[in-house]
């Protein structure tokens, strides 16, 4: 497949052409975003995703939803401080009868809990503060 | 009746319906972007959800989180705004299949009018003047092609029939351009719309844009609000619309006005929407239906007196229209310049954070706006960043507020249009009234501008 970075200049005429002010290509692990001043155009450093050596990570609601720290056939929320492997659920999202969970992006140990159970989050809210493994590498 | 709405855009407009709301005692929810988090009407919201990153796919144009938002907030009803959502027939099913008002037409009128062939026809079984031109695709039938051609007379245009804006749209001279165009023209609409289908129409050499807005309840009413003229566009983009049309008889205005509201009964037609009209030789040729609020509403706003954010609220929540024809008279005339964040010489958009936001006002001065000093205004989204609307007892009279209120405006940090509305309201020819929709384009082109 061939890689958007190999076509930068003609992207650049066609914004030009266009008269558009901004181009952004996300992928898996890069952003590519190409600025138009008028004048020239130019590329941008993107946002990176987070790196998975981060020393902490905050992870966010994926959508708008009503925050449950436990699933509604639990009785506990996770605890604090337990070590949670990729994927694992942390919470939920509950929308209508939907329920959506949030999984760990990363193997970690979950330290802090911000939004109460029951609270309505938007997009974005930050839920868990998850820290690497103690012991392993960073 | 509901009580709480949630309000789909962003912006300008999303502060306008907001205004609405919190007049009528309704509880608003805004949803946004991440880049939008500090505008002003999330601000006053009685209930903020973010939907999504800057990216309007992912934000405002995501119908899922929209639907998730409205579900989680106890929303009632969905305002789309204009653009986005606001013509997306599909969207107002879904949020009628979820048990919500959608705050517009229903989604077969939507479809009707989204396709422009069958809006013509519709159109013209309810007596509306349409640009001459059969009111059916054309077939791959090139004789059959040239036989309407040349009934309709050269020269014509061969327009994409799930077009609009300007897009899918090629004018052929004579007969010998026609079997090329009439290939390219369908290919670009089958890449552009999904949609193959091509309709042939009369090309008109010198017209002006005027419209008509309507409104029509659930009750099988429906009343016209007057006329706009929005000839002064760029690229189809709309710089400068006043209400009412100049130097067009009212009787011929109320005739087409008639017609309209005739229609909407007709087609069982719900809520406000405008007919947009071809003018030349004061003959009327109906283009297109926006079945929606119109960025230029305020304008019919200041000459009939009548809100029509909070009676297009009224309507959906199922009352009456709270007026009849007769009580609707046109007072005055109103101008509206959009305000863009772009570059005055070359229309390049013109992101960034605003310095100084200073704007006009007294008698006759509306600022329709979200901006303020300390605005960032993003690259993700349209560069309007608000309307200055004024109004007079005469043609002349606003036009002289408009240009002191030009004067007064003083946006910097960022480039704006404003330079160009100054030049636009000392144009002979815009001062004299009634220029056509090239006006605008051929000035720019004279001064050696796009």
């Amino acid at each position: 497949m061939s890689n958007p970075l190999d076509h930068v200049d003609q992207l650049g005429a066609w914004l030009k052409d266009a008269n558009l002010a901004l181009l952004e290509l996300r992928g898996p692990s890069a952003t590519l975003r190409l600025v138009n001043d008028g004048a020239s155009v130019r590329v941008v450093e993107g946002e990176e995703s987070p790196s998975v050596d981060a020393p902490s990570m905050t992870v966010r609601a994926p959508s708008p939803g009503i925050f449950l720290d436990r699933h509604p056939l639990h009785e506990r929320a996770i605890a604090l401080v337990a070590d949670v492997r990729a994927g694992d659920p942390l919470g939920f999202l509950q929308i209508g009868p939907l329920l959506l969970a949030v999984p760990a992006p990363r193997a970690g140990t979950l330290t802090d809990v911000l939004v109460a159970h029951g609270t309505i989050v938007g997009y974005g809210t930050p839920l868990f503060v998850l820290q690497p493994i103690e012991g392993e590498a960073s | 009746m509901f009580k709480s709405v949630l309000i789909a855009n962003r912006g300008e407009i999303a502060l306008r319906i907001q205004r609405a709301c919190r007049r009528l005692g309704l509880r608003t929810i805004v949803v946004h972007s991440e880049p939008d988090r500090e505008a002003l009407y999330v601000r006053h919201a009685d209930q903020a959800l973010c939907i999504g990153p800057a990216a309007t796919a992912q934000s405002y144009l995501n119908q899922k989180a929209i639907l998730f938002a409205a579900e989680v907030s106890g929303a009632e009803a969905v305002h789309p705004g204009y653009g986005f959502l606001s013509e997306n027939a599909g969207f107002a099913e879904q949020v009628e299949a979820a048990g919500l008002t959608f705050i517009g037409p229903t989604a077969a009128s939507m479809r009707v009018m989204g396709d422009k062939i069958a809006a013509k026809r519709a159109m013209r079984a309810a007596g509306v003047p349409c640009v001459p031109g059969p009111d059916a695709a054309l077939t791959e039938d090139l004789d059959a092609v040239r036989a309407a051609a040349r009934e309709i007379g050269y020269p014509v245009i061969l327009k994409a029939a799930g077009g609009g804006g300007g897009r899918g749209m090629r004018v052929v001279e004579s007969e010998g351009g026609l079997r090329d165009a009439l290939l390219l023209t369908r290919e670009e609409a089958r890449r552009a719309f999904g949609n193959s289908e091509i309709y042939v129409e009369k090309f008109l050499g010198r017209p002006r844009h005027v419209e008509i807005q309507v409104i029509a309840d659930t009750h099988g009413d429906a009343v016209w609000l007057g006329s706009r003229d929005c000839s002064l566009q760029r690229r189809h983009q709309k710089v400068i619309e006043e209400a009412p049309a100049p130097l067009i008889g009212d009787a011929r205005v109320r005739e087409i006005g008639e017609r309209c509201a005739e229609a909407c009964r007709q087609i069982g037609y719900r809520g406000v929407g405008t007919f947009e009209f071809l003018v030349e030789d004061d003959a009327f040729y109906f283009i297109e239906m926006n079945t929606r609020l119109q960025v230029e509403h305020p304008v019919t706003e200041m000459t009939t007196g009548i809100d029509l954010v909070e009676a297009q609220i009224r309507v959906a929540q199922g009352g009456r229209l709270p007026f009849r024809q007769d009580d609707i008279a046109c007072h005055g005339h109103a101008f509206e310049c959009r305000i863009n964040a772009e570059d005055p010489d070359n229309f390049v958009p013109s992101p960034g954070v605003i310095d100084t936001w200073q704007m006009p006002g007294g008698p006759g001065v509306r600022i329709d706006s979200h901006a303020s000093a300390g605005y960032r205004v993003s690259s993700y989204y349209d560069s309007l960043l608000g309307k200055l609307i004024v109004h007079g007892a005469t043609r002349d009279v606003a036009l002289a507020r408009l240009q002191v209120a030009l004067d007064e405006a003083r946006i910097e940090g960022i480039a704006t249009n404003l330079p160009l509305h100054r030049r636009l309201v000392a144009d002979p020819e815009f001062i004299r009234g009634g220029v056509s929709i090239h006006h605008l384009e051929t000035k720019l082109r004279r001064s050696g501008q796009p």
